[in-house]
């Protein structure tokens, strides 16, 4: 599926099942895709989808009714998901870190920022407070917050959305990881703080050459930030590729169509956009069946069988007046 | 995050929608059906009356005659603690009714206009709940005379500061919701949002406190009784029994407190596991 | 004269927070005014903290307003309004998932209010509702189906059903499809502009997202912390913005370069 790049994150087969009610549910089936070294792959979908919880298996934090029934994911050539994630334990906030989408929860409001972004690191080296510090320092510095030396001391509560952000990303970078898994990073921030924060991002892939995993369910973001991209639905993976660019221009699955026709883009023509009447079933509702192989477009470019997403009951009628 | 249960808030969906190892609920149900149960069918688990003095069999042991024997005055036993069971349950059952209504009604006015009106009426609250709750009903019905109606007046005075605060809590929590901003913008009245939109969406949690109210008020009238105040003999009732029954412990006579205290405390138990157990139910739909 | 059916001048709110020696004021609205047409849909655009959402409560009439006055069809909106007023102007709400009443089924929600304004005479009451379902392109089969059965999508086809039910003249959609899938979000939109073709309803369509607005939106008004700095129609909008806010809110959307869309 790959070409000749080296992988950081490789997601195979992964299968994840779901508990509700006494009875298993499948959840994401079959999904299989790769995070070449210094690129960043933009994991899309809707609501339902599977993108966030398959973000949240590679962290190891699925809710205590979910669990990882198949499949493997492998980082530096180890499976996170062998062994009760042991590895995974000692790889995450080294080697992987985490972006969340609710700076405001993820951050704790009684500790200092300055503290919050190099915990870990001071957890995995040993640097001392005061060399902590003058890195914590830095790294604000670096993720574009103004007076850093004054801002160190700040608590969560005196700063902005977007500051809060930045916060987390310094902290994510902290301890110089390959790999930064994204959680809807920008959707609760404004436009411009959201513009911001990609740039932020584009900035320190060239950088740091970090590899990113982003998971969204705007298309522009990633359409701005990512050089592959893997669009989910029904907890399926329904195309992907390693040039986002392809998908973008000929999609070629019936549903990736039916999304992008639906966007409203603010540089396109003005005219009626397409939509889907409804979204996709819901988890407890949806068909149980395993998901079939993908077939491929062409190296590094595959899609699912158009079978899979039921499109003709969801295309809104208005479509086909 | 993905949506993997839907929510369903109605509280008659989600009694269909029980979960199967509920263990406490069904415990806790169990319990006090068989107690109500025993309670309701008393004459015909007994055939003595619980008032009949009888002065040469006092004290028996359990014995065919008298299942768990008779007391100092020759009354039967098993005979007292059924009917006892009927008073009290009842009457505790009884008493969470007007607290209920009054602080419900209360805490959804409240919660929904806040202002003035809300500051006034917590600040009420406040002073009610500053008195020790047994002291305050103890002196209530001491000072409104022996009686059922005084059990029923003095806790309601008391009782439906606990109603007014969790319903106000709850309606403040729909009010931001925008069904009710779409109801104003549509022009139904507040009266009417309130008892239409508001009250159905708040009133599950004053349900399950109320089970647990209706163990604070066995142990409110056993208590009351015990002190001799409350239900007026010749009625049974438990409190009056372990009263009654306490001068005897030292000769050996432990049947007589014992068995009506293990009556509530399987009682209070059942309602406490039932409670508990809508509890979870409840909080899992939400 | 323009058949102008809203307009709002110099509407200003001021909230008033904090206690004691913090007291402070916040200026949610400064002198705010803009208009809309019949049959017109006009944008109103702003991020958070704009004062966008305050606007359009104030017109609504669920807040009000220190100054300024707001005018309907011509006439002045009184302070409190009446059972009538509220039939002029009604609000689709943002999110799908709260503006419904749980218990209540689709059924309920609409003959709550034709109840409330005697509205057609109860015989014919069942009839309109169908009518409405089918306005809002919904199966007659979800009738007696409460929210909790439906999607985002259907939920808020329900909400603009049952403001339909009063058959305003003026709508406001206060960041209606915000909350919704994309996919969805487009049928939604669509779905409002055949509504105003179709009814010849006058809609304020208040969103943050830029590109929505300029798809839908025969003008457009762009609103920063309370004040309305740049109102004109959609196209001179986009294509020549004047305000410095204006640059830089357009520039921030992200842009699909390469995609190319593909006729189905």
């Amino acid at each position: 599926m790959m070409s000749a790049a080296v992988n950081i994150l490789e997601v195979a087969n992964l299968q994840i099942v779901a508990r509700i009610a006494g009875r298993d549910y499948i959840a994401i089936d079959n999904v299989s895709f790769n995070v070449a070294a210094g690129h960043a792959r933009g994991l899309v979908g809707e609501s339902g989808s599977g993108k966030s919880l398959t973000l949240r298996a590679i962290m190891g934090l699925l809710p205590s009714n979910v669990r990882v029934t198949s499949g493997s994911i492998i980082f530096r050539g180890t499976d996170l998901l062998a062994d009760k994630g042991k590895y995974r334990k000692s790889v995450l906030g080294t080697g992987i870190s985490m972006v969340f989408q609710e700076p405001s929860v993820a951050l704790n409001p009684v500790m200092k920022i300055g503290k919050q972004i190099t915990d870990s690191l001071v957890e995995h080296s040993d640097l001392n407070r005061r060399q902590a510090r003058e890195r914590a320092i830095d790294l604000m510095d670096q993720v574009g917050i103004r007076d850093p030396q004054k801002r160190v001391d700040d608590f969560p509560f005196q700063l902005s959305g977007g500051m809060k952000q930045r916060v987390m990303i310094a902290a994510a970078i902290a301890c110089g990881p390959e790999l930064i898994l994204c959680d809807e990073p920008t959707t609760a921030l404004d436009v411009t703080i959201q513009a911001q924060i990609i740039d932020l991002f584009k900035k320190l892939r060239s950088e740091l050459k970090v590899s990113l995993l982003y998971v969204t369910h705007d298309i522009g973001v990633v359409a701005e930030l990512c050089d592959a991209i893997s669009v989910m639905y029904s907890g399926r993976i329904v195309e992907q590729a390693d040039d986002i660019n392809k998908v973008f221009s000929h999609p070629k699955h019936p549903y990736t169509q039916a999304l992008l026709s639906a966007i409203p883009r603010i540089d396109g023509p003005i005219e009626r956009l397409k939509g889907l009447e409804n979204t996709a079933p819901s988890l407890t509702h949806r068909s149980q069946e395993l998901a079939p192989p993908m077939t491929q477009v062409e190296p590094g470019w595959e899609i699912a069988p158009f079978e899979f997403a039921d499109l003709d009951q969801l295309w809104s009628s208005a479509n086909h007046d | 995050m993905s949506t993997v249960i839907s929510p369903s808030h109605n509280i008659f969906t989600r009694i269909k929608g029980f979960r199967v190892n509920n263990f406490r609920l069904y415990l806790g149900l169990f319990i006090i059906v068989v107690v109500i149960a025993m309670a309701f069918f008393a004459s015909y688990l007994t055939k003595f009356s619980p008032i009949q003095q009888d002065l040469v069999n006092t004290l028996q042991g359990g014995s065919a005659k008298h299942f768990l024997g008779t007391d100092n005055l020759g009354r039967d036993i098993w005979s007292r603690l059924l009917y006892g069971g009927r008073t009290d349950l009842f009457l505790a059952s009884a008493a969470v009714l007007a607290p209920f209504i009054i602080g419900t009604f209360i805490g959804a006015i409240c919660g929904y206009f806040s202002g003035w009106i809300d500051t006034l009426v917590m600040r009420i609250a406040d002073v009610v709940v500053a008195f020790p709750f047994y002291v305050l009903v103890i002196s209530l019905v001491f000072i409104l005379g022996n009686g059922v109606s005084s059990i029923f007046i003095a806790i309601s005075i008391v009782s439906w500061v606990s109603y007014a605060r969790i319903v106000r809590g709850e309606t403040m929590i729909v009010r931001s919701k925008e069904f009710i901003e779409a109801a104003q913008t549509g022009g139904i009245s507040n009266r009417k949002i309130i008892t239409r939109h508001v009250l159905p969406n708040v009133i599950t949690q004053a349900v399950v406190y109320a089970m647990s109210d209706i163990v604070l008020n066995i142990g409110v009238i056993v208590t009351l009784s015990y002190f001799g105040l409350g239900i007026v003999p010749p009625t049974p009732d438990w409190g009056r029994m372990i009263a009654e029954g306490q001068q005897f412990l030292a000769g050996g006579y432990y049947y007589l407190t014992v068995l009506p205290a293990v009556a509530v405390i399987i009682s209070s138990l059942g309602l406490s596991f039932i409670g508990d157990g809508l509890a979870v139910v409840l909080r899992v739909k939400r | 004269m323009t058949n102008q059916i809203f307009a709002a001048n110099n509407v200003s709110v001021t909230f008033n927070i904090g206690r004691g020696r913090n007291k402070s004021k916040v200026h949610a609205l400064k002198a705010v005014s803009l208009d809309v047409n019949q049959g017109e849909i006009v944008g109103l655009v702003g991020e958070s903290g704009s004062g966008k959402s305050t606007l359009a409560r104030v017109i609504v009439g669920l807040q009000k307003h220190d100054s300024g006055e707001l005018v309907y069809a011509g006439e002045p909106l009184p302070k409190v309004r009446t059972l009538e007023d509220r039939r002029k102007i009604q609000m689709i709400f943002q999110d799908p998932y709260s503006s419904l009443d749980p218990r209540m089924s689709v059924r309920q929600s609409i003959f709550e209010l034709l109840d409330t304004h005697n509205i057609l005479p109860k015989e014919k009451r069942l009839d309109r509702c169908k009518e409405l379902l089918s306005l809002v392109k919904l199966p007659e089969s979800l009738l007696d189906s409460r929210p909790y059965a439906m999607s985002g999508g259907q939920r808020q086809r329900v909400a603009i059903a049952r403001a339909l039910s009063l058959n305003p003249h003026f709508l406001i959609a206060d960041e209606a499809v915000s909350a919704l899938d994309v996919s969805v979000q487009a049928s939604i939109i669509n779905l409002l502009s055949d509504l105003r073709d179709s009814l010849k309803l006058s809609i304020l369509f208040i969103s943050h997202d830029l590109a929505i607005v300029r798809l839908l939106c025969d003008r457009v008004n762009v609103i920063n912390v309370g004040d309305i700095v740049e109102s004109s129609p959609t196209l001179s909008l986009f294509d020549n913005p004047q305000h410095a806010y204006t640059r830089q809110l357009i520039s921030a959307v992200p842009k699909l370069d390469a995609i190319v869309r593909n006729a189905n």
